[in-house]
């Protein structure tokens, strides 16, 4: 229990190699203690993933547990080319990818259908996305944006604030909401994250950086009132 | 805001905005990097942006992530348990048959 909330603390913000080889060995001498630690980890976001892509929560739910039993099958096959848990989400992904085929439905996680489909919804919000003060057409600061490093961290980081961020993540397009979720809240590498939904560096970027824009302006309407 | 002939090196306010996470992820050029950090030291508006950003990611990494669900919980393990018990079996079931091929 100790180790678990250790972990919370730290925002999940750590992807400790040492750590995940002592699991997957673990894990295949028949440990339930790893494989529970496991699910802790990244049970939740594995399914708010799949949750993102599938038609149903049922269907979600069901490929999630197909993705674990296959973990566990295959863990003696595990190579530690990738991290353990970019393994686990890209077998998720396969999985639910077979599955919707099998159904004759597509659905696809390849980053150009992913990149192009954002990118159409995008150009018109782009405008709606610049900061508080900024010109779009002057192309200059008509004011200056307010210094949110100045806030106390008592409101900064408000039970409030944080339930905003995580409601605005959720409405994000599905691959922006998967990859600011990876990187920002549970702290993944780009690297993990590129692996894991199989992703271009640029197209990682882009994701991330239309993701950050949205929260970005979240807080903006949060931090500095509603009105424009 | 300095002179034209510095501020026509380093990107506009419109495009320090857009270029922000390539500068935060280190996805730029040794160059770009250092003509975006002259705009920064030339423009307080977009300097406030830039920290309105950082802000925004340390506030992400406050959002711890969602629990595991009793509920889920439950359930996968139930699923561990069926895996490993036939696993088991199958292993046993293997041995068994050595066993009777081999006379032990
Ligand atoms: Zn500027």
């Amino acid at each position: 229990m100790a180790q678990t909330h250790g972990d919370q603390l730290a925002g999940g913000h750590t992807a400790p190699q040492e750590d995940e080889e002592t699991l997957v060995q673990q894990l295949r001498a028949g440990e339930e203690a790893a494989f529970v630690t496991l699910l802790e980890r990244h049970h939740a976001p594995l399914l708010r993933f799949l949750r993102n892509y599938l038609p149903t929560a049922e269907l979600a739910d069901d490929i999630a547990q197909e993705t674990w039993l296959a973990v566990l099958t295959g863990i003696d096959r595990f190579e530690a080319r990738s991290s353990l848990r970019t393994w686990i989400f890209r077998i998720g992904a396969n999985r639910a990818q077979t599955r919707m085929r099998r159904e004759g439905r597509s659905v696809s996680f390849s980053a150009l259908e992913q990149g192009s489909a954002d990118h159409e919804s995008d150009a018109a919000d782009i405008e709606q996305l610049l900061p508080r003060g900024f010109s779009h057409d002057q192309g200059r600061w008509s004011s200056m944006p307010a210094r949110w490093e100045e806030e106390p961290e008592t409101r900064l980081l408000s039970d409030e604030t944080v339930e905003l961020v995580r409601e605005t993540v959720q409405e994000l397009p599905p691959m922006q909401a998967a990859v600011i979720t990876l990187r920002d809240i549970e702290g993944w590498t780009s690297a993990e994250v590129r692996e894991a939904l199989d992703l271009t560096e640029g197209n990682q970027r882009v994701l991330l950086h239309r993701a950050r824009m949205r929260v970005r302006k979240a807080l903006e309407s949060h931090l500095e009132g509603g009105a424009q | 805001m300095t002179s034209q002939a510095t501020m026509s090196d380093m990107p506009s306010c419109h495009e320090v905005i857009q270029l922000v996470t390539d500068y935060l992820e280190g996805a730029m050029s040794p160059d770009e990097q250092e003509r975006f950090r002259a705009h920064l030291d030339n423009c307080d508006g977009c300097g406030a942006y830039v920290e309105q950003i950082r802000t925004t990611v340390r506030v992400m990494g406050h959002a711890t992530p969602e629990a595991l669900s009793p509920g889920a919980r439950q359930e996968l393990l139930a699923v561990y348990r069926k895996w490993k018990a036939e696993s088991a079996g199958r292993h046993s079931g293997l041995r068994g048959k050595l066993r009777k091929l081999f006379g032990r």
